[in-house]
């Protein structure tokens, strides 16, 4: 291959929020990882791993959120997904029968059947349950660069009033990534791309190399960026940012102009579980007593109507090949563009909710190995590349301050910051306080029980600050869940703290709490002492 | 103390923290958002020392321009009475790109302020690119070797400005945010609600029909419906779900002893008439 004009960065970032009910056995949300799991997280990796065993070139970032990593190396969901999994194909098997004399839906039955069967083997089989093992597999086979984001996907621009949690999110972060794959991470994605200068000097102590920005916190930055987002720029801390790329964006990600919305592709919202008979549902809702997705979807987008037609597998595998061919042309046209005008080798990066691919847009997974293709085959202007990499081919760079930004709806906090969730600050604020002196306060070596009360104080903060939370209660679905979740979190972080404050830590509730909340099992409360940057506002 | 944790719902947070104080935030480059809360000591001080005046007094908010750099608007300060048992706020700014502060207080008798708290200082971003040009180009083996603590500027090389835009976004967002006015609050913390859409309402039914094919012969048998196999339970019995499109369907049920010797066959048909689709 000659030398290519340019580079193209395709970062997925896979995120949820922790969702383990150790003794629920009916939580609807424990779903949403089963679901990520069966139609995002395995048929992605089961992708690219196919394209290393065929020597297809590519380099892909994967942002994996250490909250989603500890589901997956938890054993108990290990457990629950296979039967998920079991319960998935019974329900297939049932709906090939079913489906015999409608010739329209039959075959897309019998392609879940597949589906589900091989989703079941690789994960029981080849991945042995460890989904992350799996891609740690192709990071050391240089395909993909891992990377990962804040410890429980906090949103950082709103901890800026208590700098110490804002570094414990980051740092924690990068420890859990340390402690799984043995490695410092070069990179990390700020949860939501939210950030706000300082920050990255938080990053910079963690060992993190990169982080990203939506785009107009690269073009906001101060002195003003030369090329935009098409070139990384360093934070004066020593850290790079990277800023996303619209162009390529706006085709993958909206519904209406971009690609996901086209008629030949799978409609999500109607699954059967809300067209067929309750009783015959039921077994397969996982307890719950109302209906919710089943995952076999037999109709496709067919337009703004109510009247949808039949899936076609052939036609909407070819529109991802067409739309792949329309993307790959583009970002050559785009970098062909770029070069032209540029000094230097330009980047575009097109980083996703990795759940777009498989969960909502279903024919993703193949557009992207479509993608990855062409891109490997059929053209010679750009080569794919992941951040590190870049940096590495440079020997110069523009240092500027990137501008506070999200990439939420507007580009800044109001998606996290509204009417509806914005008596959560009050809590958070007060907790991280709360946290830092504890730390500051008991930095001698602790008795067993104090040290775990403090090290489940620290958990319970974190799970309390998982940007999830006030993102649902804004976007209105599941609001007791998320109002409950963050509610249970305070109130056992509140009596954690009386606990250790008046020395009557009950050792029963404790343990209780350890094994419920039971994420990051190496928590350092300690990672809440001062630190250099963290002259807190609030300790005024 | 056991069971504490099994229900998610079952959780109280604090109404406060007992401590008189005042939290800003940046929501974006036009508005910001303080909470605040005052404890009862404070409460019972101001009430000692206000005396009857505190009855008509007014909670504000004076929100102070804190930009270093601009000295013109420096220590700038608007008033924003709020309501008396409000706890927050949303606060318009029109500029964007400033350093500001709150003060939290009472405004009493002959528009005096008595105050109770300040807030941290934020600063807001900026909407679009920044004025300033001077570039600062170093090596990535000297950025990445800098040590924690601060960074030290080089001159720039004071090479050509030239900049590639990516879309005009930024724009967008200025013009989205609703940035007019002088500082003022006119959202204060509402309940949303929704009124019912009874206009456009529409009303819908659905219905479908399925067949269940059902029976029992001798346990370990090998049962077929249409020339599928069926699963059977451990006593003999089995049940199939099939659904029932418009038109004819055969239906032909075959069971075969599990020695491969006998077999029984019995079939009839189903007939759907009417519309198509179940609509």
């Amino acid at each position: 291959m000659s030398e290519p004009k340019g580079y193209l960065a395709i970062v997925l970032h896979a995120h949820l929020p922790y969702v383990r009910h150790a003794r629920g056995e009916a939580y609807l949300e424990e779903k949403w990882y089963y679901e990520a799991l069966t139609e995002t997280y395995i048929p992605l990796y089961t992708m690219l791993a196919r394209l290393a065993a065929e020597g297809v070139p590519y380099r892909l970032t994967v942002s994996l959120s250490p909250t989603l990593m500890s589901m997956c190396r938890d054993e108990l969901l290990q457990e629950r997904f296979s039967e998920f999994l079991d319960g998935l194909c019974r329900l297939a098997e049932l709906e090939t029968s079913r489906t015999r004399w409608q010739p329209q839906f039959c075959e897309t039955a019998k392609m879940y059947l597949e589906r589900f069967q091989h989703v079941r083997s690789v994960y029981n089989e080849t991945l042995n349950r460890d989904i992350i093992g799996g891609f740690a597999r192709l990071a050391r086979e240089g395909r993909i660069e891992l990377i990962t984001t804040a410890a429980t996907h906090g949103y950082l621009p709103l901890m800026e009033v208590c700098p110490s949690a804002a570094r414990a999110q980051i740092i924690a972060a990068a420890n859990y990534y340390r402690s799984v794959f043995g490695t410092t991470p070069k990179g990390m994605w700020l949860p939501e791309c939210g950030y706000y200068p300082g920050v990255d000097a938080y990053l910079r102590e963690a060992g993190v190399r990169y982080f990203f920005t939506d785009a107009h916190g690269i073009e906001n930055a101060s002195p003003r960026p030369r090329y935009g987002v098409y070139a990384p720029i360093y934070c004066p801390s020593g850290v790079a940012a990277f800023g996303r790329d619209m162009e390529s964006s706006k085709q993958v990600w909206s519904a209406h102009e971009g690609y996901p919305g086209d008629f030949d592709y799978r409609e999500f919202y109607r699954d059967i579980a809300y067209d067929l008979d309750w009783d015959y549902i039921r077994p397969f809702m996982g307890g719950c007593p109302a209906r919710t997705h089943t995952g076999i979807k037999y109709y496709r987008v067919t337009g703004r109507t109510e009247h949808k037609q039949p899936y076609v597998r052939e036609w909407a595998v070819n529109k991802a090949a067409t739309h792949a061919g329309n993307f790959v042309f583009n970002r050559e046209r785009q970098i062909e563009h770029l070069a032209s005008v540029m000094d230097t080798k330009p980047i575009v990066v097109a980083p996703y909710d990795a759940e777009l691919l498989g969960h909502w847009w279903f024919e993703g997974p193949e557009f992207l190995e479509f993608v990855i293709r062409k891109i490997a085959y059929d053209q010679n202007i750009i080569k794919l590349i992941t951040p590190v990499d870049y940096l590495d081919e440079r020997a110069r760079a523009q240092v500027s301050v990137p501008s506070m930004s999200s990439w939420g709806y507007m580009g800044y906090s109001e998606v996290w910051l509204a009417d509806c969730n914005h008596w959560i600050y009050p809590h958070l604020h007060m907790m991280a306080r709360r946290m830092s002196e504890l730390a500051h306060d008991y930095a001698m070596p602790q008795p067993d029980l104090i040290r775990r009360a403090l090290n489940q104080a620290a958990r319970e903060l974190m799970l309390a600050q998982s940007s999830d939370w006030a993102f649902i209660m804004k976007a209105g679905t599941c609001v007791d869940y998320a109002v409950g979740r963050t509610k249970s979190h305070i109130s056992r972080f509140n009596r954690l703290y009386n606990d250790i404050r008046s020395s009557d830590v009950d050792h029963e509730w404790v343990a209780d709490l350890e094994s419920i909340d039971n994420i990051f099992p190496d928590m350092d409360y300690m990672i809440y002492s001062a630190s250099p940057m963290a002259s807190a506002i609030l300790d005024t | 103390m056991h069971g504490l944790c099994g229900e998610v719902n079952a959780y109280q947070v604090p109404e406060g923290y007992g401590e008189t104080r005042i939290v800003l935030q940046v929501r974006d480059p036009f508005w910001m958002h303080a909470y605040w809360e005052i404890s009862r000591e404070t409460a019972l001080d101001l009430a000692r020392e206000l005396g009857e005046s505190i009855s008509s007094s007014r909670l504000t908010l004076r929100v102070n321009d804190m930009t270093m750099r601009d000295e013109a608007d420096w220590g700038k300060q608007v008033a924003i009475d709020v309501h008396p048992f409000a706890n927050n706020w949303y606060i318009n700014v029109c500029k964007p790109d400033r350093s500001y502060c709150v003060d939290l207080g009472l405004t009493h008798s002959a528009d005096e302020f008595r105050f109770i708290a300040r807030s941290n200082v934020v600063h807001t971003p900026r909407v679009g690119p920044s004025e300033v040009r001077d570039e600062e180009w170093l090596s990535i083996r000297a950025l990445e070797a800098v040590a924690r603590g601060p960074m030290v500027y080089t001159a720039s090389p004071g090479m050509p400005a030239q900049r590639i835009r990516a879309e005009e976004w930024a724009r967008e967002i200025a013009l989205g945010s609703g940035g007019v006015g002088a500082i003022s609050s006119p959202v204060g913390p509402p309940v949303p609600t929704r009124a019912p859409e009874m206009a456009g309402r529409q009303y819908w039914l659905r219905a479908d029909a399925e067949l269940v094919v059902y029976g029992a012969t001798e346990p370990g048998s090998q049962v077929s419906v249409s020339g599928m196999p069926v699963n059977m339970a451990s006593d003999g019995t089995f049940s199939v779900r099939i659904a029932l499109p418009v038109g004819e369907l055969p239906i032909e049920v075959a069971a075969e002893s599990a020695d491969r010797l006998m077999s029984r066959h019995i079939s009839w048909t189903v007939a759907r008439t009417g519309l198509k689709d179940g609509r």
